[in-house]
């Protein structure tokens, strides 16, 4: 990892046997696992575009390098989303697309509209995947399909199904990993 | 302590399930150990092709690359103008031979609280130009996350505030987080603090005319049936009327994908039935839900109904907020909450007062897509035993909302009929829907205490 930044919290939640004490990079590494799809969806909404969505939320994680993991933890998400929209908009100002939130304005957004071939491919990839899923154990296929198909979260699945929230995890890690193992090269 | 290459904590920290003291611990092995790393990379990949293929919109993930540059980044500087960097930034993450230094200004926006005037760390209010931009939804007063959505009617003046240009967004982009949040909200709230929320005014019996088309809402709020179910399960009574919003119950829960019309930006399904609860009149059911991999942001539906056969329509649920807001003595802003999710479809129930002198086979009612994709339906079928599930089990969830928030003037809805319509959805909710099922639990419970609250 080379030289990250160590910036170690000698704050009073070291004495806090609830918490751990955090470097930066564990601080950016459990951001992105909390935060990173809802961030992505955010700056989505503003830059209306998803790579640069996800630019834009890059930038953001890389930025948490620069903080003392100890004061912005405790109000970390409030954090994220305030970097993630300013980057946000400092996109749109230099690409000039910032303009006016009315009806109108999404008249100027790419539609974005599949062609006709590539709705076919879309098709045939989802097809595929669905496949490769229909092989695993039909728990597992279960909960992979309410997880990634309807993007529930294991609270929701859990309620979904009446299984528990550890037996949801349980599936989705043995099922992922068994699914992985059936992929073929070009879906890895 | 090591961390077991197996251990389904490293897939549910991947997907970001993972919270707390077990988040930082993997955290922790991710920049310690090269297998555990290895492997939660694994599961992030997997997870962004399955994503990517089965949600329809692309992953909200980082890349590859895009992640193993911010890891990079710790020991470098940061790039301050990602755009002109934009293609090189994952290419060169080690940046502090580039000379561009940055010196990162945090600055925390402050939003005025309607209530107390005082400043509250948040997101910034935009410009006048980008009202709609830049809301970070979560940060919006629990007030408007659970507001209802409803077409604000032509002519009263009603406005759309900024929080609702946000809820919407909301509502279409992160249904899933949105509506955690709002349950989140509500279990947080006082429950006294439903008694706060204005009153509704239930949807009047409209003349059909047929050289109109009625406009069929295509998103919902979230707040309802969380309330509910808090004030049976705390309390067991009834909540306050104001919380019972049908649409929200409705579309609390999910339905089969919509596939007998298919639209540029949506599918949808139509059906129409008998009522259960008046069996002179029908229920008419549509179902939208945005397509995969479209642009739905303009899409749109709309009822043409045959007046020669329908002389009287109303819209169930989707009640007008009173003007004026009794606890505050303020008017209300009404919303206008159009756009469909992407995610969750909307299904939408209207009451029928049919013609009753004519009979014959000519159209009921026409479904038109924004795109001018139509069906029509001309005839209507039992509500048992030939209406779809899902078409029975919503009017169901119809039914308990108007008997309990009084929203049926007819009165033809009791708590004896909603029992019998409880009975026989039943026999039909698999084992597999728990949901459904907990939601029997939660009506039959609203009838017995409505029973035993007035005698009917």
């Amino acid at each position: 990892m080379g030289d990250d930044k160590q910036t170690i919290s000698n704050s009073s939640r070291d004495t806090d046997d609830n918490k751990m004490v955090e470097t930066s990079a564990e601080l950016v590494e459990r951001a992105i696992s909390e935060y990173e799809s809802p961030l992505i969806g955010y700056a989505k909404t503003i830059v209306l575009d998803l790579d640069r969505a996800r630019d834009v939320v890059q930038d953001t994680f890389i930025r948490l390098y620069q903080q003392d993991a100890g004061k912005v933890s405790d109000g970390l998400k409030s954090w994220l989303f305030t970097v993630c929209r300013n980057r946000a908009l400092d996109v749109l100002r230099k690409d000039k697309r910032l303009v006016a939130m009315e009806d109108d304005v999404l008249v100027s957004r790419d539609s974005g509209d599949p062609s006709p071939y590539e709705a076919a491919a879309d098709h045939e990839r989802v097809a595929l995947v669905k496949s490769y899923i229909s092989r695993l154990p039909e728990n597992q296929a279960t909960v992979i399909l309410l997880k990634f198909e309807n993007g529930y979260s294991y609270q929701e699945i859990s309620a979904e199904t009446g299984l528990t929230q550890g037996n949801v995890g349980f599936l989705i890690h043995t099922g992922m990993k068994r699914l992985r193992s059936i992929l073929p090269d070009e879906l890895k | 302590m090591k961390i077991d290459i197996n251990d389904p904590r490293i897939t549910a920290f991947a997907l970001g399930e993972l919270q707390g003291r077990d988040a930082q611990e993997i955290a922790r092995a991710v920049q310690t150990d090269t297998r555990i790393r290895a492997a939660v990379d694994e599961v992030r990949d997997t997870s962004f092709m399955l994503f990517d293929s089965l949600s329809g919109g692309g992953a909200n993930l980082l890349t590859t690359d895009q992640r193993k540059s911010v890891r990079s980044a710790g020991c470098g500087a940061v790039i301050e103008d990602l755009a002109s960097a934009r293609v090189a930034l994952w290419k060169k993450p080690m940046v502090a031979g580039i000379g561009v230094a940055a010196a990162v200004a945090i600055s925390l926006f402050f939003i005025q609280d309607r209530k107390s005037g005082a400043g509250t760390t948040g997101m910034a209010a935009n410009d006048s130009t980008d009202i709609n931009a830049g809301w970070d939804w979560s940060q919006v007063e629990t007030e408007d996350l659970t507001a209802s959505a409803i077409v604000p009617v032509s002519g009263t003046g009603l406005t759309e505030s900024e929080a609702a240009h946000a809820l919407a967004a909301a509502i279409s982009d992160d249904t899933q987080s949105f509506r955690g949040e709002v349950a989140k909200r509500i279990s947080q709230s006082e429950l006294n603090d439903a008694h706060q929320l204005p009153g509704l005014i239930a949807n009047d019996w409209l003349d059909v005319s047929s050289d109109r088309a009625y406009q069929v809402p295509l998103s919902s709020g979230s707040a309802s049936w969380p309330w509910i179910e808090r004030y049976l399960t705390e309390k067991n009574v009834l909540p306050p009327v104001q919380t019972i919003r049908i649409e929200e119950m409705i579309n609390h829960f999910q339905y089969s994908t919509p596939s007998q019309l298919t639209g540029t930006e949506l599918v949808a399904d139509m059906e129409i039935c008998h009522s259960p609860w008046r069996p002179d009149h029908l229920l008419l059911a549509v179902h939208v839900a945005a397509r995969p991999g479209v642009d739905y942001a303009r899409a749109s539906a709309s009822l043409e109904v045959n007046q020669e056969r329908i002389q009287k329509l109303r819209l169930l649920g989707y009640a007008n907020l009173a003007h004026g807001n009794p606890s505050k003595g303020e008017p209300m802003a009404g919303r206008s909450l159009q756009q469909i999710s992407k995610t969750h479809g909307n299904y939408v129930i209207y009451e029928l007062e049919p013609v009753m002198a004519v009979q014959g086979d000519s159209v009921i009612a026409t479904l038109v897509l924004g795109d001018g994709t139509r069906m029509s339906l001309n005839q209507s079928v039992a509500w048992e035993g030939i209406a779809s599930p899902d078409l029975r089990f919503a009017s169901t969830v119809a039914a308990t909302g108007m008997l309990i928030s009084g929203q049926d003037s007819s009165h033809m809805v009791t708590a004896e009929k909603l029992l019998s319509m409880l009975e026989v959805i039943e026999k039909g909710i698999p084992a597999s829907l728990n949901k459904r099922r907990k939601a029997l639990t939660i009506m039959k419970k609203c009838a017995s205490i409505f029973a035993a609250n007035t005698g009917k």
